[in-house]
């Protein structure tokens, strides 16, 4: 095989060692990875295994919550015109559990899978970012908390998860209910955005040395993919409801189509995410229910590479369908085709996967246990889900089914046969690896088949109710239409849901002991390195990889594992370390220092949640106090990085040395700012679409642009910036004396320039009399050029920032990481103010 | 970067033919009329490119497979040649619009 970095890979054959290890070294591991000691320590730990049992809890409680809301529904429903809930605690409360399992169970509890089992599964000893990790959990709990804590005021959203407008613009939504929605949502998506920068960089950054992309274990494959996904779909809610926000707050009329705004434009934005969204739920539960069937089936899973060629065909469709949910908005008759048959064709690659499962199962010997049933039963729900999705694929029939209980049916179906139950199965195979206890299996048994049985009777008859003509979203309904026994069933089933539920939460508290000093273990004969004994520190030793099952195929790995024959057995000099690898063959690249807990992401996540909350009930000056509480806490948080090491390299086992520090493209840091550039960049793109398309709808209303000159002067501004940005890693790294100083210089005159380059266009449109909130033009044009200044802003305080560090002398030739990434920044900034300005000034060019 | 085109090049064109002809047919719903016969042949014609090239990743990647050796790499290969077919057989079926 070509070797990726230059590493000579016959080193591999050094492993497991055979000399004895020193007598110490294990409890220096553990002493370096310890666990917390105080109360406040649990708040402040980042260790994967503490924060993914948080994060998984979190979200779990957030599926009971938002059952609990169902269950209130379908009391309503169960029989024709009932007074049990008010006509607008209905609305909040069937908006509050279709965003709550969507936003808050769906997305955090399979991001929270990935926190708990990959850096196990990878044979890393965590995460490359957990503070960062830490910081979306407690952001994503302190928001999602206080969003839910909405509905006991009155306040809660009421139009809808996808909160169309004009019903959620200030005429028909006029109190701070939607506002909620708008800010709460946008939040928790940054911490969603988080999270999936953390999975991405872990699962291509932090593999065990041999882990080629064949030997990536399936569900790190779905993750990957699904990270990915997020980083593309989510920045287009974050614009949406941005947008939508700016229309209710300050009248700039997006949406508005008396002013030249058009709400299709947020069904569209809406949609590019909310589409993709169900695959972001649906790939990593297929991806545990492709390493759950194959443990439970006892034989390697069927068609692997098709399997996985399935994902990532799955992740690249998902993003041209999105239009399907707007088959009856009157788009163009051949872009309903379009999107009629990429529909259709979804089903190519989901059908691979769920006939490659049921290879699996048939040719091994399939255990129905626990795990096995849910998996089995989820499997069956999907294809049922994916059958009625078919369906509403064809326009004809969509047209008749849009918006009835036929929709409420299928994606109930899709959703729990595709998320609910694998989240379950894994729930149940994955438990041992964190509790002393395993859950029980009679319970479970009753516990399947409460929950089976209580889906089909709750959501089958849906069909039904769908086809005579049920719309979805009625708080009541008259008696004698059909509707009356169907809606009755369907109460019987959400209970008997809700009883498989509490059954679970009770057996939980009977059996979950986590953070003990042991675990139930591999109790089901997993192959993966997950199963490995460990730790807080995860695996003793970072194993060398050679099969796509390790604990199947390579026999002897446990005991050499446990015996520190592998890579990094210790804790060299008491750090917290990891090994960082390769993307494509995961060849060894340099050691990465952990950093350990403090509280400034716990405070950041705080501040930064607080400054959203705040906002929403317009306590204006008591939110920017909150914001910069929030920055400055952020601020501190990196002052620690890209600190000094006392050694330069690290001998990571059989005398293989591995540098401690790298900067540039091979650097973890390096790819995180990437994956933070293309998420600006999605939502700079976006809104240009957005410029494009609302000027599609009304161009007679849109004006002349400023003159030419002063384009010029600011493509003048914004080009100094780019060089400026591009030129300081450079004279860093010529390591002269004045080499920092004029770096720092350097990044710093680029942001001023970045700066006044925004400054001046804002102020060239503003000077033509264009305003934002008078038609969809102004309000477009200063969005676009709004973003792009943000950027200009926050490379301000990344200036502040380098300046600080050179002032206290931590900016220095043998460091240069810290520049290396704001200069990237300051090169994206400068690009994307550029296209911003030239699109605003140049297309369409002129005046009606 | 190369091999990471490979393995997935094939999807990344249907993904850039579905936004193409949705593009193409969105531009036209504003200058002229859908029905148009002429961004019906540009669809058609973008089609067609699309269909040549993920075919021509097809052909890449058989080529790399038969000669790699290593089994990551042909696995990496089995993967983005299967890829491209199902591209291929994608772009065909959502050109289909375009003949009615």
């Amino acid at each position: 095989m070509t070797s990726e970095t230059g590493f000579d890979v016959g080193k591999y054959d050094r492993f497991p060692t055979s000399e004895p290890r020193p007598e110490d070294e294990l409890e220096q591991l553990e002493q370096a990875w310890c666990g917390p000691r105080t109360p406040g320590e649990w708040i402040t730990a980042t260790n994967n295994n503490i924060i993914g049992v948080y994060y998984v809890g979190a979200a779990m409680l957030f599926f009971v919550l938002a059952g609990v809301l169902a269950l209130l529904m379908r009391t309503q429903l169960a029989l024709p015109m009932t007074g049990f809930l008010a006509q607008e605690t209905y609305n909040q409360i069937f908006t509050m559990h279709g965003t709550v399992m969507m936003f808050l169970f769906a997305v955090p509890a399979v991001e929270a899978l990935g926190v708990l089992l990959l850096p196990q599964m990878l044979g890393a000893r965590d995460l490359p970012f957990p503070r960062l990790g830490a910081y979306a959990f407690w952001a994503y709990l302190i928001g999602g908390l206080a969003f839910f804590c909405s509905l006991f005021f009155g306040l809660a959203p009421n139009g809808g998860w996808f909160m169309y407008p004009p019903l959620t613009g200030m005429t028909y939504s006029p109190g701070i209910n939607a506002d909620f929605w708008l800010l709460g949502i946008g939040f928790i998506e940054i911490s969603a955005i988080a999270g999936a920068i953390e999975i991405i960089v872990g699962v291509l950054k932090t593999r065990a040395p041999g882990m080629t992309l064949d030997k990536l274990p399936v569900f790190a494959w779905a993750m990957l993919i699904f990270a990915c996904m997020i980083i593309i779909a989510f920045p287009s809610i974050i614009l949406a409801t941005l947008l939508l926000e700016l229309e209710r707050a300050l009248g700039w009329p997006f949406f508005d189509p008396l002013k030249g705004g058009d709400p299709m434009l947020w069904q569209h934005l809406f949609w590019f995410f909310g589409h993709p969204e169900v695959y972001i739920i649906f790939l990593p539960a297929a991806g545990a229910m492709a390493t759950i069937i194959p443990a439970m089936s006892r034989t390697p899973l069927v068609g692997h590479a098709m399997v996985v060629m399935a994902m990532l065909a799955t992740g690249f469709i998902s993003f041209g369908v999105w239009a399907h949910h707007m088959f009856t908005t009157g788009m163009p008759q051949i872009s309903i085709n379009y999107f009629s048959a990429a529909s259709m064709a979804v089903s190519l690659p989901a059908g691979v996967q769920v006939f490659a499962w049921i290879a699996t199962i048939a040719a091994g010997r399939m255990r129905f246990t626990t795990p096995g049933l849910f998996a089995v039963g989820g499997l069956i729900i999907f294809v049922m889900g994916g059958l009625t999705g078919v369906m509403v694929a064809m326009v004809p029939f969509d047209w008749q089914a849009h918006d009835s209980y036929f929709i409420v049916a299928h994606l109930h179906y899709v959703l729990i046969g595709g998320m609910v139950f694998p989240m379950f199965a894994a729930i149940y195979y994955w438990l041992p690896m964190s509790s002393a206890r395993p859950l029980s299996e009679r319970w479970g048994k009753w516990i399947f088949w409460l929950m089976f049985v209580g889906h089909n009777v709750a959501f089958m008859p849906m069909h039904l109710t769908g086809l005579m003509g049920m719309p979805r979203r009625v708080y009541t309904y008259l008696p004698g239409r059909g509707w009356d026994l169907p809606n009755f069933i369907s109460t019987i089933g959400a209970f008997m849901f809700g009883l498989a539920v509490l059954l679970w939460v009770i057996d939980m508290i009977r059996n979950f002991r986590p953070f003990g000093a042991t675990v139930a273990g591999d109790i089901h004969g997993g192959p993966g390195l997950e199963w490995l004994p460990s730790g807080y520190y995860s695996v003793r030793s970072i194993p060398v990889v050679k099969s796509l099952y390790p604990l199947w195929e390579q026999k002897a790995l446990a005991q050499d594992v446990v015996s520190g024959r592998y890579f990094l057995p210790g804790a060299a000099g008491g750090e917290r370390q990891t090994l960082v690898t390769s993307p494509l063959n995961a060849e060894p690249q340099y050691v990465l220092r952990i950093p350990r807990p403090s509280a400034w992401h716990v405070f950041g996540a705080i501040f930064t949640a607080g400054f959203f909350l705040i906002l929403t009930v317009q306590a204006y000056a008591a939110a920017v106090v909150s914001g910069v509480l929030a920055i400055y806490c952020i601020m501190r948080w990196c002052w620690f990085l890209d600190a000094p090491h006392q050694r330069k390299t690290t001998d990571i086992g059989a005398g293989v040395r591995m540098p401690n520090y790298v900067a540039g493209p091979s650097s973890h840091g390096w790819w995180a700012m990437m994956i933070v550039l293309i998420v600006g960049g999605m939502v700079g793109l976006l809104a240009g679409f957005s410029y494009i398309f609302l000027w599609s709808r009304r161009p007679d209303l849109w004006q002349a642009p400023p003159g030419l000159g002063s384009l010029l002067l600011q493509l003048g501004l914004l080009a100094g910036a780019g060089v400026c940005a591009l030129a300081a890693p450079r004279v860093l790294r010529a390591a002269r004396r004045w080499s920092a100083s004029a770096a720092t210089g350097l990044l710093v005159l680029a942001a001023i320039e970045a700066i006044a380059a925004m400054a001046l266009d804002g102020r060239a449109w503003w000077m033509t009399g264009l305003r934002p909130d008078v038609s969809s033009q102004g309000a477009s044009v200063y969005a676009l050029l709004g973003w792009a200044g943000t950027f200009a802003a926050i490379s301000g305080l990344m200036a502040l920032y380098i300046l600080l560090r050179r002032l206290f002398g931590h900016v220095t030739p043998e460091r240069p990481s810290t520049v290396d990434l704001i200069s990237l920044f300051l090169v994206f900034t400068a690009a994307q103010a550029t296209g911003a300005v030239m699109l605003v000034r140049l297309f369409p060019g002129s005046g009606a | 970067m190369k091999r990471w085109l490979l393995l997935t090049g094939g999807l990344l064109i249907w993904a850039g033919h579905f936004l193409g002809v949705y593009l193409i047919s969105s531009a036209a719903d504003v200058w002229s009329t859908t029905g148009a016969s002429g961004p019906r042949l540009l669809g058609a014609a973008f089609s067609f490119a699309c269909l040549a090239a993920a075919m021509g990743v097809a052909a890449v990647v058989w080529r790399r497979t038969k000669t790699s050796v290593a089994e990551a790499e042909a696995w990496e290969g089995r993967v983005g040649l299967t890829g491209a077919l199902v591209a291929a057989i994608s772009i065909i079926w959502q050109a289909a619009p375009l003949a009615f």
